[in-house]
């Protein structure tokens, strides 16, 4: 029994279940509306991320049960499926979830010990080493992929058959571009938003660093040049939303106070911005956070050097 | 007028100055104040349940000594007095039987009867044995003869009648008053202790109601004899009784003593919390109120004062509070040295069986034996506290979720500080500041990794000193 009159999420496992949670609506809306491949695809990672997480732990030499009972696992396999492109082959998610798993949190001690987002760790070393294949849609404002079917859908996950031919992909759906307003298009956003602010409700996120993210990202393009509107449906690309309710916010890769979360946010708000604005890559999120990440100690040690204690205070 | 005298004066008046300034915020702050519900000047701190109105309804009941065994200890922690007595010796209630040295608060009978061996027991708030006087009561607990003493006139003697009272902070330090006294150099503010902040425990609550005038009179004589000018009690609001009961007794003893809320927020009655609360006085770690002129004091220490100065009675009962899983909660006025086992039967808790919290459940231990003894500083007993107290859980990982951070009182790191600790790495435990940490326990009891941080905060507190 808790002592605390107002108790928060008391344990790992219910802070990491409320997370699964809060990501559903986001996710159930992507699967409406871009079909039976987003649940598959959740399916694979959700299995790798079990299976490489069981197995570096036994390699580890810890235990296996116990380590896996945090369900840390789940919250990677759900973010990574959904921080990866669609229709991506299945050796390409193993990669990922390897990367995310092997590279970036078991090779730093584990759980809580990573200075890098497993999940942006995964995606940027398939980005960078496989871009060709990684970004295949003709178009991002279109749900091409609504039709396929499961059966389809997993011949190509498998490579079993021979790719499917986008360029007829884009042409069918060429015309039927401008029928997708902006609202339909960004359903799945308004989901994330929803469970981010739920998340941040129960102290499990804190509402900061998207806040600075989203504020810096629209000001920066705003002085770029472009109107409200715009800069504002540039945050309904790419998984924006989703990036800074749910990977941004990551405790373990995010500073430490209020001023140095406001200070990351603007850091991957603004990265992000210029990357969209002059980069090569097509989406700059998985960057700006990996960047976003590696600054955060420099940002504790700034924000502990400025801020001083009440008692500490000269009188 | 002489260079001297004018001086004196501009002293006065920075030190006037010094006190005012840090009630005058600016102005979007004090807009804030406004806006927010509770007025604090520090952050962080938990809110916790209360507990309270277990055991805060019925009056303090005295415990009658029966023909049994008493213990009472002859000091704590590193501080321990002489015995005087010999075994088979009769003693009488408030005889010494423990003479210091001038560090060491003496030792007096709390009842009488005879020695019976001085020997090693478990006092109830201490994890180790203690050196003890083994006493059998005789049932009698006739005082010694005691001639009324005349008021301390200087300082000094005040601090010769407190050691020799055996006069030590009833709040659960320990240490010497008469020390305390002593070190406080020409100190303007007297700050007295009564917030009790941590759930269970209404000792101070029922003391406050029912001695009102008797804590009036002995703040009013302390800050005359010591040259103060100002008196503040410092209550948690969760006391509303006694906040009117003491303002009653300062408004009809025509004193200018001050009543001052203290937020209902673990841990307000924290030293260096209670005077930034009270005072606006910041306390640098590592540095002693009197550093900043400031006496504080707890009201039961205030109490037991108050009484070796006008009755001459040595310290040797305290109130306790019974609470927890028992059949007849509330306060007692227990001899010093009383067994806990005669205490569990007298609330009609379960013999056995049951884990027993000495002190709040936020700073307070299991009872190290079950026969364990009443120690000066032992301020509660909650019964079958694993009904109440937060179940232990193995230690996980940290993920960082900075909730330490945000209730850390003192404005520290603890993710960083364990981190550091961890690694032992003492330059980065100075430069968080490790020794500002006051081991309330906020920390500890929000993480959702259940990881013991005051716990290896103490471990380490000790290493950097070796």
């Amino acid at each position: 029994m808790s002592l605390i009159r107002h108790p928060v999420p008391q344990r790992l496992r219910t802070v990491m279940l409320l997370v699964v949670l809060c990501l559903l609506p986001g996710t159930a809306l992507y699967a409406w509306q871009f079909g039976v491949v987003v649940w598959l695809q959740t399916l694979w990672c959700v299995l790798f991320a079990l299976g490489f997480e069981a197995a570096l732990l036994r390699l580890r030499g810890c235990h296996v049960r116990e380590g896996l009972s945090d369900l840390s696992w789940l919250v990677l396999g759900l973010i990574l499926a959904r921080a990866l492109p669609l229709l991506v082959p299945l050796w390409m998610i193993a990669v990922a979830s390897f990367a995310a798993l092997a590279l970036c949190k078991h090779a730093s001690g584990g759980l809580g010990r990573n200075r890098l987002n497993p999940a942006m760790v995964g995606l940027g070393v398939v980005a960078i080493c496989f871009y060709q294949q990684l970004y295949p849609a003709p178009s991002n404002h279109t749900p091409w992929t609504a039709t396929l079917g499961v059966k389809t859908v997993l011949l190509q996950q498998l490579q079993w058959v021979p790719r499917l031919d986008l360029d007829a992909f884009a042409g069918a759906t060429q015309l039927a571009q401008n029928e997708f307003t902006h609202i339909t298009h960004n359903l799945s956003g308004y989901g994330y938003i929803a469970g981010g602010l739920l998340l941040a409700l129960l102290r499990v996120i804190r509402i900061e660093i998207p806040l600075a993210m989203v504020a810096s990202t629209v000001l920066l393009c705003m002085a770029a040049g472009h109107s409200l509107q715009e800069a504002v449906y540039n945050l309904s690309l790419g998984g924006y939303l989703f990036t800074a309710f749910f990977i941004a916010t990551d405790p373990v890769t995010s500073p430490d106070t209020r001023a140095g979360r406001i200070l990351f946010g603007v850091t991957v708000g603004t990265l992000t911005e210029l990357i969209r604005e002059f980069g090569l890559y097509a989406d700059g999120l998985c960057f700006a956070v990996l960047a976003g990440n590696l600054l955060v100690p420099q940002i504790d040690r700034l924000v502990l050097r400025a801020q001083r204690p009440w008692y500490a205070a000269r009188t | 007028m002489s260079s001297h005298s004018l001086q004196s004066v501009e002293r006065l008046q920075s030190r006037i100055r010094a006190q005012r300034q840090p009630q005058q915020k600016p102005f979007w702050r004090r807009l804030l104040a406004i806006a927010s519900s509770s007025q604090r000047s520090w952050h962080g701190g938990i809110e916790l349940k209360g507990y309270k109105e277990l055991s805060n309804a019925t009056p303090v009941a005295p415990v009658t000594v029966g023909q049994i065994q008493l213990a009472i200890p002859l000091g704590r922690g590193r501080r321990f007095v002489q015995p005087c007595v010999q075994p088979g010796q009769h003693v009488r209630k408030g005889e010494v039987i423990g003479i210091g040295d001038d560090t060491t608060a003496w030792v007096h009978a709390s009842t009488s009867g005879i020695v019976d061996r001085i020997d090693l027991a478990f006092a109830a708030d201490s994890a180790e044995p203690v050196m003890a006087v083994m006493l059998n009561a005789d049932g009698l607990d006739e005082w010694v003869e005691r001639p009324l003493p005349g008021l301390p006139h200087t300082p000094e003697a005040l601090v010769e009648r407190a050691l020799q009272m055996g006069i030590v902070g009833l709040g659960g330090a320990g240490f010497p008053t008469a020390l305390k006294l002593a070190g406080a150099r020409q100190p303007d503010l007297l700050l007295i202790n009564g917030a009790e902040c941590e759930p269970f425990l209404t000792c101070d609550d029922r003391l406050m109601r029912e001695n009102a005038e008797a804590l009036i009179e002995a703040a009013d004589y302390v800050a005359a004899l010591l040259g103060i000018t100002a008196t503040r009690f410092g209550i948690e609001t969760n006391k509303p009784e006694a906040m009117a009961t003491l303002r009653a007794a300062a408004r009809q003893a025509r004193t200018r003593v001050e009543i001052c809320p203290l937020p209902e927020r673990y841990p307000a009655g924290g030293q260096p919390l209670m005077i930034k609360s009270l005072s606006g006085r910041n306390l640098a770690p590592g540095s002693r109120p009197a550093d900043i002129g400031v006496l504080a004091l707890n009201v039961a220490t205030l109490y037991a004062l108050g009484r070796a100065v006008f009755q001459g009675e040595p310290l040797i009962s305290r109130v306790l509070t019974l609470t927890g899983d028992c059949e007849h909660p509330g306060n007692v006025r227990v001899p010093v040295g009383y067994p806990v086992s005669e205490l569990r039967a007298m609330a009609g808790a379960s013999p056995t069986g049951q884990m027993t919290q000495v002190g709040g459940p936020m700073m307070g231990l299991p009872l190290p034996a079950a026969n364990a003894f009443v120690s000066k500083t032992s301020s509660c007993l909650i019964f079958g506290a694993e009904r109440y107290l937060p179940a232990t859980r193995p230690a996980g990982s940290c993920i960082r979720c900075t909730r330490c951070v945000d209730v850390c009182p003192m404005s520290l790191r603890p993710l960083d500080l364990y981190a550091a600790a961890e690694r032992q790495d003492k330059a980065s435990l100075q430069q968080l500041r490790l020794d500002a940490c006051i081991e309330c326990g906020s920390c500890s009891s929000v993480c959702p990794s259940s990881i013991p941080l005051r716990e290896r905060f103490r471990q380490s507190k000790t290493e950097v000193r070796a």
